[in-house]
């Protein structure tokens, strides 16, 4: 199953290169002018790229709930979903290998967002990588999960469009991922915690800016994880073998 | 047996599509399951597959069947090798062992295309091959020829008569019944929800085939009457067919239509 997945997306790399490769080129744009939102906000001195690398990270990441959508759908369109049944796997492992190719690329995402940010942008990690990584990894696997419960939610192909592209960038932008929430209208500032973005950027700014640990970010940590908790309980209660899938055909 | 129903129920909400059938099918066997749109046909294959549970009665099927549903299920996007490949790799088979399906199906050529170019007849193909890569003990064909061009129907009845020779058991489904009177196939007759008659071509041609004229009047009337007499049509007929003694007639005679409406 994963192998296969592997194939199709070797036969179409084109969306998964955009995912990486977008993100590159908005971190290199806006991390000159981030800088001095960094400075109002209270963080003189520090590069542009603490807000745009983990911002950047976290909306292109949250396309990733697209991808999961999109590549359980797909198997409904080409009508290979009963055939793929058939051959004996079980929904649930179904949907597992439906879920490593997704994750792979979020972690290839992150690794290349990151290390472009180091390597050319002047990111410091002022407290803990492994408090960074803990909170890109919980936050990939939130993605994933939304991925699923979007595939087992919805019905059409054009619902999982327009709820998770669309949802990727209001949510990113309500969480603080194109910029700080401390810059973003007063009548928005309250709501931003509904978005999961939210979360992962205060942990990412208690890591990156404050020289936070693990043990800083175990708020944020809990909230992302009761997300995951939430979209998996939709995704169980939602997800049907043999629910119509409405596509393309 | 390598699939035996008994009693089967199925229901959709209020409709009920299966209603306590029997049907057995034994290793070497062909059986044809014929009917009209909404007999049950798919609804027993899917069952059958294990895609959907019965709602009553006892399944049993020996191994994992091999299933090709009514619609074309490939990966556009990989080539014809790629498709077997996948599927080889989902029951744990080898790509040598897929591969060996490309000549059988007429693919050899079509190897390394891109299943999404392929014409409808070599995607026909190629979708037939998919469900018998792990040579599965039980196949289960839902209309596999249908708008098929000749080599493909050819090639797929001719492949079905090769699993058969082998011991698996068969399950197809069709409308075109020249293509059961070609495989000799045993005939399981479905008719809304119940399989009403049962035997081999030969038998069911015996006992309830004759010849009949169908005759279509201008009005867009169609009256059907026994014998093969042509005489004292009007002239408002505009079309009237000799349906000689074939499985076709007997089609006719036990559901009162013919086997493409």
């Amino acid at each position: 199953m994963i192998r296969n997945e592997l194939r199709l997306l070797r036969h179409d790399p084109v969306p998964a290169a955009v995912l990486v490769g977008m993100p590159l080129v908005l971190m290199t744009l806006l991390s000159d002018a981030m800088r001095s939102t960094l400075a109002s906000n209270g963080f003189a001195g520090a590069p542009g790229s603490a807000q745009t690398v983990p911002g950047m990270a976290c909306v292109f990441a949250s396309f990733g709930i697209a991808v999961v959508g999109f590549a359980i759908f797909r198997e409904h369109g080409w009508r290979t979903w009963p055939r793929l049944r058939a051959a004996g796997l079980s929904g649930r492992r179904l949907l597992a290998g439906k879920l490593a190719v997704p994750g792979l690329l979020v972690a290839a995402q992150h690794v290349v967002l990151f290390g472009f940010g180091v390597l050319f942008l002047d990111l410091e990690v002022s407290g803990s990588w492994l408090a960074v990584v803990v909170i890109a990894a919980l936050f990939a696997l939130l993605v994933l999960v939304a991925g699923l419960a979007a595939a087992a939610a919805l019905s059409t192909i054009q619902q999982v469009n327009a709820v998770t592209n669309l949802g990727a960038m209001a949510l990113g932008g309500l969480g603080g991922g194109f910029v700080p929430v401390d810059s973003l209208p007063e009548w928005v500032q309250p709501v931003a915690p509904v978005s999961p973005v939210y979360w992962a950027m205060e942990g990412y700014q208690t890591a990156i800016l404050e020289g936070g640990g693990v043990t800083d970010v175990l708020g944020p940590l809990a909230v992302l994880a009761a997300f995951t908790a939430a979209f998996a309980g939709i995704a169980l209660w939602r997800f049907e073998a043999d629910a119509p899938k409405r596509t393309w055909g | 047996m390598s699939l035996a129903l008994a009693g089967v129920v199925k229901r959709y909400g209020e409709r009920t599509a299966l209603d306590g059938v029997d049907f057995e099918v034994g290793a070497g066997e062909v059986v044809a399951l014929l009917g009209p749109n909404g007999a049950g046909k798919s609804t027993l294959v899917s069952i059958a597959a294990g895609l959907l549970k019965a709602d009553a009665g006892s399944v049993s099927v020996r191994g994992r069947p091999g299933l090709a549903p009514q619609d074309i299920g490939i990966y556009p996007s990989l080539t014809v090798r790629e498709n077997l490949w996948a599927f080889a790799e989902l029951h744990g088979v080898s790509r040598r062992r897929a591969e060996r399906l490309l000549a059988p199906f007429v693919l050899t050529e079509l190897a390394d295309r891109a299943a999404g170019t392929l014409s409808g007849g070599e995607q026909r193909r190629l979708h037939t091959a998919l469900a018998v890569v792990h040579r599965p003990r039980l196949v289960l064909l839902d209309e596999p020829t249908a708008g098929a061009d000749t080599q493909t129907r050819s090639a797929i009845l001719r492949a079905v008569l090769e699993l058969a020779s082998d011991g698996a058991a068969v399950v197809y489904t069709t409308h075109y019944l020249p293509e059961v009177e070609e495989l000799d196939a045993g005939v399981a007759l479905l008719e809304a929800g119940r399989i009403i008659a049962t035997g081999s071509v030969s038998e069911l041609v015996a006992a309830h085939a004759e010849s009949v004229v169908e005759i279509t009047y201008t009005d867009g009337r169609t009256v059907r009457r026994a014998g093969t007499s042509l005489h004292g049509l009007g002239d408002d007929v505009v079309r009237a067919e000799v349906i000689r003694p074939s499985l076709e007639a007997a089609y006719l005679a036990l559901t009162g239509r013919r086997s493409a409406e």
